[in-house]
């Protein structure tokens, strides 16, 4: 994938997210009450800044398409050959989205009561951890596991323990 | 003076100075570990701090602040990867010097300079800060909505980032701050039929989410970044007084310079020691030599980086502006202990108003004896793999955040607003002006609201009063020269 579309791509995106976003904001701005009290009132400042960022946002699209149009107008070849700042980094966006999910996972189960605190902070600790030496050792070996295990322990049964009986906060 | 005196008694107490070697330690290891913050450290540090005595809080916070932009040095030094954003101009200068074979005098040198540049800012500090409370007082509503719009146009400009994406992000962050109790007249307001938002989204949770959760993510990605790291040795590493007599013209001025860019609201560290940077060069005999592992590379660099910290306390501490980011997240702190910051700060909490002055100082000396003795372990922790910093740290985010106010909603706020931090960064937005925008936003609408009242609806007195036209006109020179500078360089580019 050429790293140079690929940002006015990131552009569009942006711009449009930010436009949604914002008339968004400024619809439900528009129930709120006007103030007797002085001339701007609660909805003026919310209003004002959606006005600017959806300005901002139409500017950056409109540049963003620009610059497609001029990199595609040069040779497409030369649009691709464009490294971009972090092409000899190997990324791994398929980890970042299961780490995403599984922190979903782990909010989820404790705001639905599903799992308590302990229970839920060692499995996503153990899960976690496991997918990640997998890619950061290429090997998951007994030690690893036993290292895990240790950490989520700690932060699973002595978190709950510093934090309800020292700091005295109910944890789910 | 006496107040003064009273605060270092304070701190030079047991439990104070416990927690000054603990603040300083953890912020010189987490600033030296790449893919850790001393934002996020302070982040996450402060729910803990909830149930500790407001000054010896912030007596923690602030030595954190200290050893995290020196911690930096290290890493920068010996794998050349900056620890944290401050000290990425050590790289330029500190790697080439250890791969050269002179580790310890490129850690030595940085760690005199780091505590020359705290020193100088610090007198700064200590000199400057009860005037300038007294002056911040007879500021009005205009002066201080001028003051606001001015920390956020200087934080766009001179960010990282386009000036363009400087500015959404920060009128991001206003916009951000808008959900909840109308500041002026009380009623609800942007909830969004959501009970939990009636008190805004946290400070906190979007904090903790933004500098903790979005940097996380970043490093799951990139797992597998190798680094090889240099051995230290102490070859080197204590300086002689030629050394000191050589470079004291450049550490004075990297010094000065730190500290007003410091004091500069919304810009921070690694701003303070590029333009160190570059001043030392231009005033070098041998230009040639920065890059290759000079001297005068790193002094400059790390005395400027550690002199912002004094600069950047005093509007803090002063006028309830935050200097850098991490003072703005300082400021979570102090609202969180529920004290107002701003110019009040002086007289209704002097305690606490010194008490961050002195442990700015016994921080920064403790910094200077720590990173000495303890460089050659804090070098060995950046070995730790990720796959079990990350999720430890994931669920300290969740449970730190959870305690704020025994609320689950705020742990999804902080999961969404780590979301939001990351699409930002892929997206080039800069996360500084969003942050300065949150902090700022009340204060701005605030102050602009009541102003508008005592005017008669008028703009007026923006330009009628002379401080608050002082402000505007640095705003719109600053824009002027900003918007001029990115076409003049996007017309060279073609």
């Amino acid at each position: 994938m050429d790293s140079k579309l690929s940002s006015y791509k990131a552009d569009m995106i942006l711009a449009v997210v930010l436009l949604a976003g914002s008339l968004y904001v400024f619809w439900e701005s528009l129930s709120l009450p006007d103030s007797p009290y002085e001339p701007m009132g609660p909805a003026f400042v919310p209003q004002a800044l959606c006005i600017l960022i959806g300005f901002l946002a139409i500017v950056v699209f409109v540049q963003g398409i620009r610059k497609w149009q001029g990199a595609m107008e040069q040779s497409p070849a030369a649009a691709e050959t464009e490294p971009s700042e972090t092409d000899d980094v190997v990324k791994h966006p398929w980890l970042a989205i299961l780490a995403v999910l599984l922190m979903f996972a782990y909010i989820g189960s404790m705001h639905l009561k599903l799992l308590g605190f302990r229970t839920a902070t060692i499995i996503f600790i153990l899960l976690l951890g496991v997918s990640l030496v997998s890619y950061e050792k290429e090997k998951v070996v007994v030690l690893h596991l036993i290292i895990l295990l240790i950490l989520a322990g700690i932060m699973g049964l002595g978190g709950y323990y510093l934090f309800t009986q020292v700091f005295y906060v109910n944890l789910p | 003076m006496t107040e003064l005196s009273a605060a270092f008694a304070h701190i030079l107490t047991p439990v104070s100075m416990f927690y000054v070697i603990l603040g300083v330690t953890l912020g010189i290891t987490v600033g030296a570990i790449p893919g850790l913050t001393g934002s996020m450290l302070i982040a996450l540090t402060i729910p803990l701090t909830f149930y500790m005595e407001s000054t010896l809080a912030l007596i923690l916070l602030v030595s954190m602040y200290v050893g995290a932009v020196s911690g930096g040095l290290i890493t920068a030094s010996l794998l050349r990867i900056p620890g944290t954003p401050a000290s990425v101009v050590t790289t330029f200068d500190g790697y080439p010097m250890a791969k050269g074979g002179r580790p310890g005098r490129a850690i030595g040198i940085g760690i005199m300079s780091s505590f020359v540049g705290g020193c100088i800012s610090w007198l700064f500090l200590v000199s400057l800060s009860p005037p300038l409370a007294k002056i911040a007082l007879k500021f009005g509503p205009f002066e201080l909505f001028a003051l606001v719009l001015m920390a956020l146009v200087l934080i766009a400009s001179v960010g990282q980032g386009s000036f363009l994406r400087g500015l959404i992000s920060g009128f991001l962050g206003l916009l951000v701050a808008c959900p909840g109790v109308d500041p002026v007249l009380g009623t609800l307001r942007l909830d969004f039929s959501i009970d939990e938002l009636a008190g805004g989204f946290g400070l906190l949770p979007v904090l903790i989410g933004l500098f903790g959760i979005s940097q996380i993510i970043n490093d799951i990605m990139e797992i597998e970044l190798k680094v090889e790291r240099i051995p230290l040795t102490f070859s080197g590493m204590f300086l002689s007084l030629q050394d000191l007599k050589k470079q004291a013209v450049n550490l004075i001025r990297s010094s000065v310079i730190g500290t007003w860019v410091g004091i500069l609201p919304g810009i921070g560290a690694n701003i303070g020691s590029i333009l160190a940077y570059s001043a030392a060069k231009n005033s070098s005999k041998t230009p040639e030599k920065f890059g290759t592992g000079t001297d005068e590379g790193v002094v400059a660099s790390e005395a400027a980086n550690n002199a912002t910290i004094g600069g950047a306390l005093i509007p803090l501490i002063t006028m309830g502006i935050p200097g850098s980011l991490i003072d703005a997240i300082l400021l979570g702190a102090l609202i969180l202990h529920d004290v107002t910051p701003g110019p009040l700060l002086f007289r209704d909490h002097p305690g606490l108003a010194y008490g961050i002055i002195a442990s700015a100082l016994v921080a920064n000396i403790l910094m200077f004896f720590i990173m000495l003795g303890a460089s050659f372990g804090i070098a060995r922790l950046v070995d730790i793999p990720k796959s079990y910093l990350v999720p430890t740290i994931l669920a300290f985010c969740v449970v730190g955040t959870f305690a704020l106010n025994n609320r689950i909603f705020d742990v999804w706020v902080m999961f969404l607003f780590g979301l939001v931090g990351y699409g930002l960064e892929r997206a080039r937005v800069p996360l500084g002006p969003f942050v300065i925008g949150i902090i700022l936003s009340p204060i701005a609408e605030v102050q602009l609201r009541s102003g508008l009242m005592l005017s008669g609806g008028t703009l007026l007195p923006l330009v009628t009063r002379p401080i608050a036209l002082a402000f505007v006109i640095i705003s719109l020179l600053t824009l002027v020269w900003t918007v001029y500078q990115e076409m003049f360089a996007h017309k060279r580019n073609r």
